[in-house]
């Protein structure tokens, strides 16, 4: 199966090599290259991508916000967020405005290209790392529209912040493989919810929002 | 007026402009204090001549000098201008009806002759001039007594009796001012304040119409006698004053007065002294703080330089002989892509260090909270790429316990330093990676379950555990080292933490 690829980064070099990347293989195919967020809101919808590789650092719209429109007019595309240093927060706000996954820029060539297919078949790929941010997320403000987590994704994160993967999760928790994997994609959904209600909450303002 | 401005001014100016810069703001200084000083000198009026009195004058003919030579003569010849003021305090009323007239006053004597008198004359029966010669640009309200050369003073002021001319009253002080403007060859011009107002901030000009008379008569003098003549108990006469300008008579508001301003100026010099006392001895403190923090920033570039330099300076070096090693002659035809491959490892290091020093000095991540997401997201990275699971006993939820860049630093490269060892010497599968806060110290710990190693040996292993140590040191903590053979490695670094 082949997966469209395209790639939002202002840095010539950089675009022009991972463009170079997707085009050596055979399962990828790199359908458009964009310097900026801009343009690559005008031109994807002409010609969309399965999974688009999005810079953070861009010349005027940020990745971040790119990702969150891009998510609203194409929600089947997944956004993998490609960023130099690991700007957590940035990184998080991504995740929250609808990307499934992010990597850094010196991830070798075959854990990048594995890690496009994962999302790309719908895997919700997430770290101890990004396990702790969204626990801490949750636990930071408690609006009562937002969703909650449940136990058992609680349960189901603290493994993952722990540093167990997937299927030692599914071991643990006597739980497929897919199952857990279904648990990540609701937690993942449940986030982006959550910070589009407490997004609307400052808009809107809420009598009971503290 | 140029003539004598420009040089005057340069006088002034030059030292300013001419002065060393340290001795400018000194110099501009005295100018100022002298400028200062000499006001406050000047500034009470500056009287030719005055004679407080009193004098009682009765019945004494043509009286006697009270100037004697105080106050340059005036002639025929002069053309100057001068101010002369004095109270009476009238010691009889007249009236025109009195059956005792009298001729008193102030009056300039000129080579043993009388000339302008002002005061009460003969006939007048009023306060009058007498012996002048002719009117002036205003006339009197009521008729001049021909031949006698007096002339009533306007005297409708404020309080005054009658409209426009008054009686001398026994008990009821008056004070006259008059002008004279020499004019040379001719009579002089005269004009006459009855009862001016001489509060601070009066001047000739504010003074009420009604009160002032003017008039031409010879006001040549080098004498000034006080005269009465006829009836009643006398003139008597005090504060007697002769100036050059009608605002000497004004009182000074009281911040112009010499004491005040003297005392003004003290306390001003004090007040500026103690002030400049105060900031030097504030902003000295306040360099010393400067310093003392330059210093520690200081410190902290001089760690950062050592840092790029050691750990990204090594590195690039090091890909800079790989690369060399690559363009080699081609006789083994995998070693390009062996250097490359190389050069790729060494440069996915390089990022993450320089990943590293940004992360410390960035202010926005100097909390608990911050450090141990960062070493969470390290550890889990860098052992991806290593047959070593990395487990993780870390908080998810950690106060913003505030953490100096330098101290994150240290337990950054420290925690670094650590899973290196234990990637490259342990042969551990697993390993744990676990922080703890209790309120006083920071401890984290990296426990493998790998060969482990005879600490006492360690010394051989080479510099790991020893910068490990000498870090720790420099960041006010320890280092607890816990192994042996075949018991996997624990190492446990902590430093003291408080709260707030």
């Amino acid at each position: 199966m082949l997966i469209k690829v395209a790639i939002v980064e202002d840095e010539a070099r950089l675009r022009a090599q991972l463009a170079a990347l997707l085009a050596g293989t055979r399962d990828f195919r790199c359908t458009g290259t964009y310097a900026s967020a801009e343009e690559a809101l005008r031109e994807l919808p002409r010609q969309p991508a399965d999974v688009v590789l999005m810079d953070i650092n861009l010349p005027q719209m940020s990745g971040v916000e790119c990702t969150f429109r891009l998510k609203r007019l194409l929600p089947r595309t997944q956004v993998v967020i490609l960023t130099v240093y690991d700007d957590s927060e940035q990184i998080f706000r991504a995740l929250e405005m609808g990307a499934s996954g992010y990597l850094l820029k010196r991830t070798p060539a075959e854990e990048l290209l594995k890690a496009i297919a994962d999302v790309h078949q719908g895997g919700a790929p997430m770290s101890s790392y990004i396990a702790r941010q969204v626990v801490q997320s949750f636990a930071r403000r408690t609006n009562p529209a937002a969703p909650q987590l449940s136990p058992r994704e609680e349960e189901l994160l603290a493994l993952v912040a722990k540093g167990y993967v997937n299927k030692e999760i599914a071991d643990r928790l006597g739980l497929t493989l897919e199952t857990v994997r279904s648990y990540l994609k609701i937690i993942y959904e449940k986030l982006q919810v959550r910070s589009r209600t407490e997004a609307a909450m400052k808009v809107f303002g809420s009598p009971k929002a503290d | 007026m140029a003539r004598y401005g420009w040089p005057e001014m340069g006088l002034r100016v030059n030292p300013q402009c001419t002065g060393r810069p340290l001795g400018g703001t000194g110099r501009r200084r005295a100018w100022w204090l002298a400028g200062l000083l000499g006001f406050a000198l000047r500034a009470p009026g500056a009287l030719l001549w005055h004679a407080p009195g009193p004098w009682l004058a009765h019945d004494n003919g043509a009286g006697a000098d009270v100037l004697r030579g105080a106050v340059k003569p005036q002639d025929d010849t002069s053309s100057s201008t001068l101010y002369f003021k004095f109270t009476v305090d009238p010691l009889a009323d007249v009236t025109i009806k009195s059956s005792a007239p009298f001729v008193a006053g102030v009056v300039l004597y000129e080579r043993g002759a009388e000339r302008l008198g002002v005061g009460n004359g003969q006939v007048a029966h009023a306060y009058s001039t007498f012996n002048a010669s002719g009117r002036g640009l205003r006339h009197a309200p009521v008729l001049s007594l021909s031949g006698k050369g007096e002339f009533d003073l306007n005297a409708a002021y404020k309080g005054s009796k009658g409209d426009a001319l008054e009686f001398p009253h026994r008990g009821e002080p008056r004070t006259i001012l008059f002008r004279v403007q020499y004019v040379p060859g001719g009579d002089d011009q005269v004009t006459v304040w009855f009862q001016p107002e001489l509060t601070p901030g009066n001047t000739e000009v504010s003074q009420l119409p009604g009160q002032i008379t003017r008039f031409m008569a010879n006001a040549a003098f080098d004498q000034l006698h006080l005269i009465h003549r006829g009836g009643g108990d006398g003139w008597r006469f005090s504060d007697l004053a002769i100036a050059t300008s009608f605002d000497d008579f004004v009182a000074p508001h009281f911040w112009q007065r010499g004491w005040v301003i003297g005392a003004g100026v003290l306390l001003l010099l004090g007040v500026t002294g103690g002030a400049v006392w105060l900031v030097q001895r504030r902003r000295g403190r306040r360099h010393l703080q400067r310093l003392e923090r330059a210093h520690a920033l200081d410190q902290e570039r001089t760690r950062i330089a050592q840092d790029l330099h050691d750990d990204l300076g090594v590195r690039l070096t090091e890909m800079l002989l790989l690369a060399e090693q690559g363009q080699g002659p081609a006789d083994d035809p995998a070693r390009p892509a062996a250097a490359l491959q190389q050069i790729a490892a060494v440069v996915r290091e390089t990022v993450q260090m320089a990943d590293g020093i940004v992360w410390a000095v960035n202010p926005h991540n100097d909390t608990l909270h911050h450090l141990a997401n960062y070493l969470v997201q390290f550890a889990e990275n860098f052992f991806r790429l290593t047959p070593i699971r990395c487990r993780l006993d870390v908080p998810v939820q950690l106060p913003p316990v505030h953490m100096s860049s330098e101290l994150r630093h240290h337990l950054l490269l420290a925690v670094k330093e650590a899973c290196h060892n234990a990637a490259r010497h342990s042969g551990a599968t697993e390993l744990w990676l676990r922080l703890a806060w209790d309120g006083v110290a920071l401890s984290i710990a990296i426990e493998d379950n790998g060969g482990g190693f005879d600490a006492a040996a360690v010394a051989e292993r080479g510099n790991g555990l020893r910068n490990l140590r000498a870090r720790l040191a420099s960041a006010g903590g320890r280092v607890e080292l816990a192994t042996a053979p075949g018991q996997g490695t624990r190492i446990r670094l902590v430093v003291p933490l408080p709260q707030g």
